[in-house]
């Protein structure tokens, strides 16, 4: 027999749960379109800024010549190395920095207190505030390889479903971080400290240039606390022909890593973002920037 | 020799201010700390919505600022020192169909009840409600019900067309696409932005840049209206129409409005009521027939057949309590009184001979309202 009310009882809750990946989409949807105008309304701006993400890696494809790096840590191929780890790093700081981006925006041009005054849950901004930085990211990162590629990387076409995964769940730790670090910023109205000294630290110690191993051992517990590291070596180990025999923890246990950083940093950031928004609407800091 | 003061000009009056000051502060740290303990106080308690037809209830509430704590200084300086009573133990109401101007000096406390209302602020003390939902615990719900134009039209997407502002905003207020562009194209028809839909917001003038803030107030055909200042950088005859197209949308959705404004010839032709508001307190809210009745003293101007009979009569009427004689020119004697042309003409006993006519002068609304602020002390307090 079919327990009628817990029948209706489901399907509300299946109704509701729609409802808001409705307006998470909506929201998602409204705020790429904005990005995407305000991106084209400066069209030499926008131009520039794609062309600046190709620079590193003619950088060093020209210092790839100079480096032969030791087996065990790169594998033969510097140049392809390097270019998956600035890969690694423009994906997480979208995941990273584009929600930050996109407030400073909003509070430089005065609408941030429009933003709060709409009926969107203030939790769904980080994800739908950071859509267009997002896809931008994406756009970087496929024109980046396509670069790198021309100019002689090799990748290993097998591991790019895997390479999609630590990608997606980079920007995603990325993002849990930068709405931890947007927390701060909507008390303190501009300025970054948090992901500023992250950002720092991250250069140094995730392998973006050469290898964790050539760090101090004392100090390489801290690569392993990013997920910056986990990231970079995980798209090395998918996309590089000798990836596999790396130094380092397997593909699938960075997966599983990077998941559950996932899991339990994005609660995390959002509950942390609730509090500095309740905090603020407190103090009265939530308008008048 | 007195130490030389560009400012105040002498050390004595320096030392005065600055006791005078201090007592200021003094005073307004205590009135900050017995609402801040009223907060307290407040903590947990459950609070049933008032039963009420009003769209808007704002129940005692008051808002005190508090400097940042030391913490989030080493992020932000502080913009206070000590805190600031912003409203205090406010009340109001307003129903459907009815538009209530909320009038004050810089500082009253306007932009601080539009932020409680809104959900940028919690009150310290005090519950507010929107259609009996409680906007600290139901912000959420709250915002889907009200409609807000802030006086700034920096918040426009500037860079973008009229209709892709309209859009945005609709997407976000989870309006169906198949319904959010019929929607979009009907408010901007009704605003008159329907020609310049795809004008950029930076291409638009001063006038139509506060059309399309109220069309975006608008779009989701919202119960209750917070118009922060809408007439404030338009000329007359724009914000005559923007004042038109308000009462238009109150009368036909039933909807409630709160307004801002310092044009108070503005205030004056919406013909509904008014809060005056003053260092967070409310020294008056009803209609401005009542606030003229209650604080302005009816002006006199008398015209007599002769100078003569224009003199005598001011001598005569100088004597008379409640009476103040302004002036006399030729003909014409001005007066202030209390009592009404039919009582001055009865106690003056037939001593006001050759009157030709007699006019009551009204007090423009801008001097009254300063002189129901600067005379702070001198008047009751309405409420």
């Amino acid at each position: 027999m079919i327990d009628t009310k817990k029948a209706t009882g489901a399907r509300a809750s299946i109704a509701g749960g729609a409802h808001l990946v409705g307006r998470l989409w909506g929201a998602s949807d409204a705020f790429l379109r904005l990005g995407w105008r305000q991106a084209i309304s400066y069209p030499l701006g926008f131009f520039m800024s794609q062309i600046s993400n190709f620079l590193p890696i003619l950088i060093y494809f020209f210092v790839a010549d100079l480096v032969t790096p030791a087996e065990r840590a790169f594998g033969r191929d510097y140049f392809s190395a390097v270019v998956i780890g600035l890969i690694g790093v423009k994906l997480l700081d979208s995941g990273l920095r584009g929600f930050g981006a996109q407030m400073d925006v909003a509070i430089n041009r005065g609408w941030l207190e429009m933003f709060l005054v709409e009926p969107v849950r203030w939790r769904f901004l980080p994800i739908a505030m950071s859509q267009w930085p997002n896809a931008q990211g994406i756009f970087a990162v496929v024109t980046m390889a396509i670069l790198g590629v021309a100019l002689g990387a090799n990748f290993e076409l097998s591991g790019v479903p895997i390479a999609l995964v630590i990608g997606a769940l980079g920007m995603f730790a990325g993002l849990a971080i930068g709405t931890m670090s947007a927390a701060i910023k909507v008390l303190a109205k501009s300025g970054d400290p948090v992901l500023m000294l992250y950002t720092l630290m991250a250069q140094l110690f995730s392998g973006v240039y050469f290898p964790v191993e050539n760090l101090p051992s004392g100090l390489r517990w801290v690569s392993y606390l990013m997920p910056h590291t986990y990231v970079i070596q995980g798209l090395r180990k998918a996309l590089l022909a000798d990836g596999p025999q790396l130094a380092g923890p397997s593909s699938s246990s960075i997966v599983v890593t990077l998941l559950v950083f996932s899991v339990l940093a994005y609660p995390l950031a959002i509950w942390i973002w609730g509090r500095a928004l309740e905090y603020g609407r407190k103090l009265g800091v939530l308008s008048g920037y | 020799m007195p130490r030389y003061n560009r400012r105040s000009g002498g050390a004595g009056r320096d030392k005065s201010e600055s006791r005078e000051l201090a007592e200021r502060h003094a005073a307004e740290s205590a009135r900050a700390d017995r609402l801040l303990s009223l907060e307290k106080g407040q903590k947990g308690r459950r609070i049933k919505p008032p039963e009420t037809d009003a769209l808007v209830v704002v129940d005692h509430v008051s808002k005190v600022y508090v400097p940042s704590p030391p913490w989030m200084r080493l992020l932000l300086r502080s913009s206070i020192r000590r805190p600031v009573v912003a409203l205090e133990d406010f009340s109001l109401d307003v129903r459907p169909g009815q538009i209530l101007a909320v009038v004050g000096p810089n500082g009253a406390g306007k932009s601080t009840l539009f932020r409680v209302l809104t959900g940028l602020t919690t009150p310290t003390s005090g519950r507010a409600y929107v259609c009996g939902l409680d906007v600290t615990q139901k912000s959420h719900e709250v915002r889907r019900l009200i409609g807000f134009a802030p006086a700034d039209e920096k918040t426009l997407l500037l860079r973008n067309t009229c209709r892709e502002n309209l859009v945005f905003h609709g997407q976000l207020q989870g309006i169906p696409k198949r319904r959010l562009m019929k929607r979009v194209n009907e408010t901007l028809d009704f605003v008159g932005l329907g020609h310049a839909a795809d004008r950029v917001g930076i291409a638009l003038s001063t006038g139509m840049k506060a059309r399309l803030q109220l069309a975006r107030a608008l779009l989701h055909r919202p119960q209750v209206l917070i118009l922060d200042e809408p007439t404030s950088a338009v000329d007359p005859v724009a914000a005559y129409e923007l004042l038109e197209l308000i009462k238009q949308v109150v009368k036909d959705q039933g909807a409630a409005a709160l307004i801002s404004s310092h044009r108070l010839e503005e205030i004056e032709a919406l013909h509904d009521d008014v809060v005056l508001l003053d260092e967070g307190l409310i020294k008056y809210r009803g209609d401005l027939d009542t606030l003229r009745s209650i604080w302005e003293q009816p002006r006199l101007e008398i015209t007599f057949y002769g100078e003569a009979e224009a003199l005598q009569a001011s001598h005569h009427l100088q004597r008379m309590p409640d009476v103040e004689v302004e002036g006399v020119e030729g003909t014409t004697l001005r007066l202030v009184t209390s009592i009404g042309v039919g009582k001055l003409f009865a106690q003056a006993n037939g001593e006001l001979s050759g009157v030709q006519s007699v006019q009551e002068l009204r007090l423009p609304l801008r001097e009254l309202l300063a002189k129901i602020l600067i005379d702070k002390a001198e008047q009751p307090v309405q409420s």
